[in-house]
């Protein structure tokens, strides 16, 4: 069974000033909500008659908007060393809380300590993310802008902070490995834009893995039924993989794991995952097993 | 035709390969822009596309705090207006300043604004708190203003124009500067020409890197101002789609001038005209006073772009033509359009010299841009007429320009 796109994710929760107060918008499994608005639709409507905004609802809807555009993967991060450090000149201020919450606020208990799960390898990751390690909290705030980027919706989104433009990432890319899976004719036209996307994320994480940031990096994207591989040769190191890598290896951060590069889930359920991994002297895969 | 989809996949990924390197895209552009520039110019890319996969490109660095947004490559060519020359009136009036004593080059009156060029000997007298002079001008017909200077100023003097926009009256008979009354009574016009010549077909991709090296805004002196044009970029590109061979003698030639413009001495002849400009490159200009040939010309349209010359002017500060140019992103400047390929300003004399010009100063309106050409090297003291070639992509007009009263002792 393919496991849920956003399995292994953090929610994220954002603090948005709306309606002169702070509210919070949540994401949490795949989905995002604003609690604050339990009647979003009867809200958006009246809304729209007074000529008002609802920051909690406009967040919603521009995610509901972008969640199947590619330039989404275009804008945002490649890879931990890769920050979007932009804040917004106030749209939605507040950025994220101190730790990953749970859903509707509870917050996510610690794992078990030395518990070597996937859970844990991946909420570290992800846990970092949210927690705005580096640059990511103490970023200043901008000036008001008069137009310009700003007025862009998804710039808005993206740069709300809290890791809500990696989650809509990981949905867009989730979208679009389903639609080559299943042959959608849309996704013919967007090879390019695909193929570098894939490119952009799995070079950096074999630099970052390999340590060299200037090695020469090929990726070709296959069919997600072909097998996946890497090799060095005279220029650097090829590695041909499917879109699908960036939703099921790289998005959850499997990318390296104990030095290794992974290049595929071979099984996947509520206990266990099994991946094929490649260790750096880009000898034979070997599957490395984590218990969840 | 190469593949649509392999060019834009190159592009894509050139910007996925600046954004891990840390490039910043600078004012003038980066690796990215170079590739979707030359992509753009052999057809193996549409504008529309290129210019989103450079927007996004742009917007991603913006939200790395690496640099401004900049949307303007996207933009289609602009407004290409009719651009009615200016009268123009050659002068030879002493007049004193507060600021010094300017001797007036010429008056171009234009629609929107007059222009008075204008040098003088010595620096010119700073009033406190007016770093600029303004100098007070009126017509015969009672309109007047304010006119602010713009220009060089330098141990040789100052070089530049007085402007006040809006213009005053096309058909004055005299301006008053300052106190100072100037005649502009007709006289006999320059002895000019225009045509257009189409310009031998060649290779699209040669033909942009070409391009590419005359038309570097940096082009300064002996060679380029600065690194010049990304050439390795733009060829990384054109071979990624297989519209330039790496190992053709034609691009050994591109790159056996482009490094001779950086100072590299050089291996072999030179493809003329490069060989004829490289050898006079060092000519300095004569230390006389300027002179000017006051044309006031249109040419037909070059490749799309219509263009005025005001007037040439030689003398100690080298060799300049006034111009304007519609649509304003011909003449570029820091900004470019995709697609839309700047004009290049190359020039030959009577004598066999060749010189080759670049933008050193230009002011961008909606409908077109003004701007000073500066050609290099200084005019060749004994020429007796000077063939100014504004050239676009498959099109130059030729403005031959009698230098009347010679340029020689």
């Amino acid at each position: 069974m393919t496991p849920a796109w956003w399995r292994g994710l953090a929610p994220v929760q954002v603090e948005v000033e709306c309606s002169g107060t702070t509210h919070q918008v949540l994401w949490a499994d795949g989905v995002v909500r604003a609690p604050n608005h339990p009647e979003a639709e009867v809200e958006r409507t009246l809304a729209t008659l007074a000529g008002e905004r609802i920051a909690c609802i406009e967040l919603t809807d521009i995610w509901a908007r972008h969640r199947a555009d590619l330039r989404v993967l275009a804008l945002t991060s490649r890879g931990p060393a890769d920050l979007i450090t932009l804040r917004p000149p106030g749209q939605f201020p507040g950025g994220p809380r101190a730790g990953p919450p749970g859903r509707a606020g509870r917050p996510v208990p610690s794992p078990p300590a030395g518990a070597a799960t996937w859970s844990r390898v991946s909420m570290l990751s992800t846990a970092a993310y949210a927690t705005g390690r580096g640059p990511q909290i103490g970023a200043r705030q901008r000036p008001p802008m008069g137009g310009g980027p700003f007025d862009d919706p998804l710039i808005r989104l993206l740069t709300t902070g809290g890791r809500l433009g990696d989650r809509l990432a990981a949905q867009v890319a989730a979208i679009w490995a389903e639609r080559l899976a299943t042959g959608d004719p849309s996704a013919g036209g967007k090879y390019p834009a695909l193929s570098a996307a894939l490119y952009g994320r799995a070079s950096a994480a074999v630099r970052a893995w390999l340590g060299d940031p200037r090695i020469d990096v090929a990726v070709e994207m296959i069919p997600a039924t072909e097998r996946p591989s890497i090799s060095r040769g005279e220029s650097g190191i090829t590695a041909a993989l499917p879109f699908a890598w960036i939703s099921e290896v790289w998005t959850p951060g499997l990318a390296v794991l104990l030095g290794r590069f992974t290049l595929r889930t071979l099984e996947s359920d509520h206990r266990h995952l099994v991946l094929e991994t490649v260790g750096s002297g880009l000898g034979p895969t070997r599957a490395l097993t984590i218990g969840l | 035709m190469a593949d649509p989809v392999e060019a834009e996949l190159y592009l894509r990924r050139q910007a996925e390969r600046a954004l891990q390197q840390g490039e910043r895209e600078g004012p003038f552009g980066g690796t990215v822009s170079t590739a979707a520039t030359a992509l753009v110019a052999v057809g193996a890319l549409t504008r529309e596309v290129a210019a989103e996969v450079m927007a996004d490109h742009s917007l991603a660095l913006f939200l790395r705090e690496r640099g401004a947004p900049s949307f303007h490559s996207g933009q289609g060519v602009g407004v290409v207006a009719a651009l009615n020359p200016p009268r123009v009136v050659a002068c030879d009036a002493v007049i004193d300043l507060p600021a010094g004593q300017l001797t007036v080059l010429y008056v171009a009156l234009r629609a929107d604004s007059t222009i008075i060029a204008v040098s003088g000997d010595r620096p010119m007298t700073h009033l406190p708190g007016n770093p600029f002079p303004q100098v007070s001008i009126s017509d015969d017909q009672g309109q007047h203003g304010m006119a602010m200077f713009s220009g060089s100023e330098g141990a040789h003097g100052i070089e530049g124009t007085l402007e006040v926009s809006p213009g005053l009256a096309r058909n004055t008979s005299w301006l008053d500067l300052g106190g100072s009354r100037i005649p502009l009574s007709p006289s006999a016009p320059a002895e000019v020409s225009v045509s257009l010549e189409p310009l031998p077909q060649q290779e699209p991709a040669l033909a942009h890197l070409w391009r590419q090296i005359a038309g570097a805004h940096r082009l300064r002196g002996v060679g380029f101002h600065g690194p010049g044009p990304d050439l390795e970029g733009a060829i990384d590109a054109l071979a990624a789609v297989d519209a330039v061979d790496r190992d053709s003698p034609e691009l050994a030639q591109v790159r056996a001038v482009a490094s001779a413009l950086t100072g590299q001495s050089l291996t072999g002849p030179l493809p003329e005209p490069w060989q004829t400009l490289i050898q006079n490159a060092r000519r300095s200009p004569d230390q006389r006073a300027p002179r000017t040939a006051a044309l006031g010309v249109a040419t037909p349209a070059i490749d799309g772009v219509v263009v005025v010359i005001e007037a040439v002017t030689w003398g100690r500060s080298g060799l300049t033509a006034r111009v304007e140019a519609s649509p304003a992103i011909a003449l570029g400047g820091a900004f470019s359009a995709l697609g839309v390929e700047r004009l290049t300003w190359w020039a030959e004399d009577d004598l066999g010299g060749v010189y080759l010009g670049g933008v050193i100063t230009s002011q961008t309106r909606p409908e077109y841009s003004a701007a000073t050409v500066e050609f290099w090297p200084a005019l060749d003291p004994l020429a007796r007429e000077l063939r100014l070639m504004p050239t676009g992509t498959s099109h130059r007009a030729v403005v031959r320009v009698a230098l009347a009263a010679g340029t020689g002792p």
